[in-house]
């Protein structure tokens, strides 16, 4: 593979597009496999793999060049109604496509292409030599030894041509016979006038064949009035893409935006973030001089400018945190690949639905989504849905329904994974959770089901008799947990035994900048997410508080009507009450449908904190050791380190 | 070297096939629908087909695929009227190895018809 010497703005445009074709095919094989669609798929797949082929060619991707080629003779035999759909050639499509993705990958990396596709072209060949009508199937599979050829084509018709879109509709499909076209001008030219077309088609056409035979097949077409084939060397191909019309449709399509390196985007995050704390500072500065230069002109002009600045502050936020955001459908297209290969093996039929893959998050959580969502998945296809024979004994359709969809809600996303399944079972749960010494029974006991459905999140439990390779190590939904909480997300779980089961994931819009109350408990200093805020009442007395009663071990808050459990931050987090105070807060705050309150000493105020992830200094042995029910720290405006609370995390180990 | 000539209005049939009669081409014979032209053509084996496009009983645009069917290697030339381009090119995708549009001089018809013989 030889990149040198094209242009960086060449391989970007390449890139793209090759990326959406490779995602596009995919999603048209899955139309098709599903037999939605069946001639438009199969159409629109060969012109993907078509293109990918003549543009792969044309930046030197030889490997790529070869597999879309192979790929591309096969697929013609199903387009000309030669050969069959079956699952071998779905099989051998899929794998294709996944080979075409990781030689992306690797050319998006920089790396060398180790891609082995040798494999992947003997069972192309194996498939059409299996076809009798195929005599040739050999001769056709280019060896990326072979010399490859790029040409520039140009073709002049007669004056007095008629509908020279379909002519060259013609040529367009006889040079296809025996090469590939990656452009021409007109660009799209089946959509072009007479009257608009002028005389001359210019096409960029890549085939081992010798200029005779392109001669040959050019002349059979007729009213040509000249025609002129150019072998391209590379530089000229360069300079050409450079500068020609030739890619003016795709240059206009670019019009209104402009590709950012990511890594600039963050820069710029991470300086908006050190502006707000600096903000912040400077806001608690004022306010110490207000006091003391009360009469001072310049003091009323530092505020009036400090206002304005925090105006611009917020705008300049939400901008930044604008352009960090990704539709989910970044991630929700693979998922339908994932179920179909997954059903297959699991010899289960199964319906993936996806809602709002349009809804936006920041792009920095969206990733890390893939794996809990991976992980929900395949459990839900493992150990959910039933087998076809079990479900029609149930009376329920044969073919299993999953269903995963997105919405925004205020400040953060709602993602729900539904399947209409067995259901989560609590009395195996339970079972489980004693054979695995997870819990005791008194404390089994103690819970509602709604408590023991959280078990599965535990690390080592598994509810699957059997290991399978899909899930069932008992590792997947610990992952979920884990990576869940890291994005300060929530999950809940709804099940209804014997129809199926439904994960809720509610996650913050942003991680790096969040609005959060700030808390002091005697010289600790905590910030909670305001998202998870309900209310704030102030209470004279904690201790003599009529609404307060104590249910065994825990106190119990009456409010609207709810009873909702309480916690003392003080005492759930150790700390030494120096000074005893009666007077209190309540903050009653919500994770995902549940509800309890926060007793605390002090409530400082409510500002944006700039979020410092301490993922990396948590856990066994590690610097911090196991700091559980914290998500991360934030740096005040003076100077001190606030601890941010996990309040997901502390609500499970709280009812534990 | 003969030729089957299908259109729907006798007198362009008749018009053609004298052009061509007097430039020593053989016309096999006519058809004036599709139907027709793919009993003709089974009947006639005629190495080049005129077809008309819009006709009754069956369109040109089926009879070639109807043909295609029955013979991959028919050479078929669409005759078609102005402005007709959506139909020229599906009798295109459907097998028609070349087009010409009505109205045309006799020169045209001869160098289509020559060209498509020539090129397999």
């Amino acid at each position: 593979m030889n990149t040198d010497g094209l242009d960086v703005e060449d391989l970007c445009l390449f890139l793209e597009e090759t990326k959406e074709q490779i995602e596009k095919m995919e999603e048209e094989l899955l139309k098709l496999e599903n037999g939605q669609e069946d001639e438009e798929s199969i159409h629109c797949i060969f012109r993907m793999v078509h293109s990918i082929k003549g543009s792969s060619a044309i930046m030197g991707f030889e490997k790529m060049t070869s597999l879309s080629h192979a790929l591309e003779n096969l697929l013609a035999k199903i387009r000309e109604k030669e050969m069959h759909i079956d699952l071998s050639v779905m099989n051998i499509s899929f794998y294709a496509v996944d080979l075409l993705r990781e030689m992306y990958t690797n050319i998006c990396e920089g790396t060398e292409c180790n891609t082995y596709i040798d494999d992947i072209l003997e069972q192309i060949n194996h498939t059409l030599r299996q076809d009798k009508s195929h005599k040739n199937a050999k001769e056709e599979h280019p060896s990326a030894k072979e010399v490859s050829s790029t040409h520039k084509i140009e073709i002049v018709f007669d004056e007095d041509v008629e509908m020279k879109c379909i002519k060259a509709f013609q040529i367009n499909e006889i040079l296809s016979q025996i090469g590939t076209i990656s452009k021409t001008t007109p660009a799209d030219f089946i959509q072009v006038s007479d009257e608009n077309f002028g005389d001359t088609l210019v096409m960029l056409f890549y085939t081992e064949e010798e200029d005779e035979k392109i001669y040959k097949q050019i002349h059979s077409i007729s009213q040509l009035k000249s025609v002129s084939i150019k072998k391209l060397q590379r530089d000229t191909l360069d300079k050409m893409n450079e500068g020609e019309k030739i890619q003016e449709n795709y240059i206009s399509k670019e019009k209104s935006t402009i590709r950012v390196d990511i890594n600039k985007i963050d820069k710029i995050l991470n300086l908006v973030g050190e502006f707000i704390t600096d903000k912040e500072n400077l806001n608690q500065i004022s306010l110490h001089l207000k006091k003391v230069y009360k009469n001072d002109v310049q003091i009323h002009k530092l505020l009036n400018t400090l206002s304005h600045i925090n105006l611009i502050g917020t705008q300049l936020q939400d901008i930044v945190m604008s352009t960090r955001m990704l539709p989910l459908e970044n991630i929700f297209k693979r998922f339908p690949r994932m179920v179909r290969d997954l059903s297959l093996k699991c010899n289960k039929e199964i319906d993936l639905i996806i809602e709002g893959s349009e809804t936006e998050i920041d792009r920095g959580i969206i990733e890390e989504l893939v794996d809990p969502i991976t992980h929900l998945l395949r459990n839900a296809i493992d150990h959910g849905i039933e087998e076809k024979h079990e479900r029609i004994q149930k009376g329920k359709k044969p073919i299993g329904n999953l269903k995963l969809s997105a919405k925004s809600e205020e400040r953060h996303v709602v993602i729900t994974l539904s399947d209409d399944g067995c259901g989560l079972d609590v009395n195996k749960i339970k079972r489980k959770v004693l054979e695995k010494g997870i819990a005791t029974e008194d404390k089994l006991n103690n819970l509602s089901d709604k408590d023991i459905l959280y078990y599965i999140f535990e690390p080592g439990f598994s509810t699957a008799t059997k290991v399978s390779d899909i899930s069932g190590r008992g590792v997947g939904l610990d992952v979920v947990k884990s990576n869940i909480r890291q994005l300060h997300g929530m999950i809940d779980i709804q099940t209804d035994k014997g129809k199926g089961t439904s994960f809720i994931i509610k996650l913050p819009l942003t991680l790096a900048i969040s609005q959060a109350l700030i808390i002091k408990e005697q010289e600790y200093t905590f910030a909670l997410p305001v998202y998870n805020i309900i209310e704030i009442l102030r209470i004279k007395n904690s201790y003599t508080d009529k609404r307060i009663h104590k249910v065994g071990e825990i106190e119990i808050f009456h409010w609207r009507e709810e009873a909702i459990p309480l916690i003392r931050v003080e005492q759930y987090f150790k700390i030494d009450n120096l000074l005893p105070t009666n007077k209190a807060s309540i903050i009653i705050v919500a994770v995902a449908e549940r509800k309890f309150g926060f007793v605390v000493n002090k409530i400082v105020k409510e500002q944006q904190i700039v979020i410092k992830s301490i993922g990396d200094f948590v856990g066994q042995n590690k610097l911090l050791g196991n700091l559980e029910d914290i998500s991360g720290v934030s740096i005040l405006g003076d100077g001190t380190l606030a601890y941010i609370m996990d309040i997901s995390s502390v609500s499970r180990n709280f009812n534990q | 070297m003969g030729i089957l000539i299908v259109d729907d209005a006798v007198f362009v049939r008749a018009d053609i096939s004298r052009k061509l009669k007097q430039n020593d081409f053989t016309v096999l014979g006519e058809a004036g629908d599709g139907l027709e032209a793919i009993e003709k053509y089974q009947e006639l084996k005629p190495s080049v087909v005129l077809m008309d496009i819009t006709m009754p009983k069956m369109d040109g645009v089926t009879a070639i695929k109807e043909i295609k069917k029955i013979d991959p290697n028919a050479k078929i030339i669409v005759c078609s009227a102005m402005g007709q381009e959506s139909f020229v090119m599906k009798a295109i995708q459907a097998g028609a190895k070349s087009y010409i549009i009505k109205p045309y001089k006799t020169e045209r018809l001869i160098e289509e018809i020559i060209k498509v013989q020539l090129h397999q």
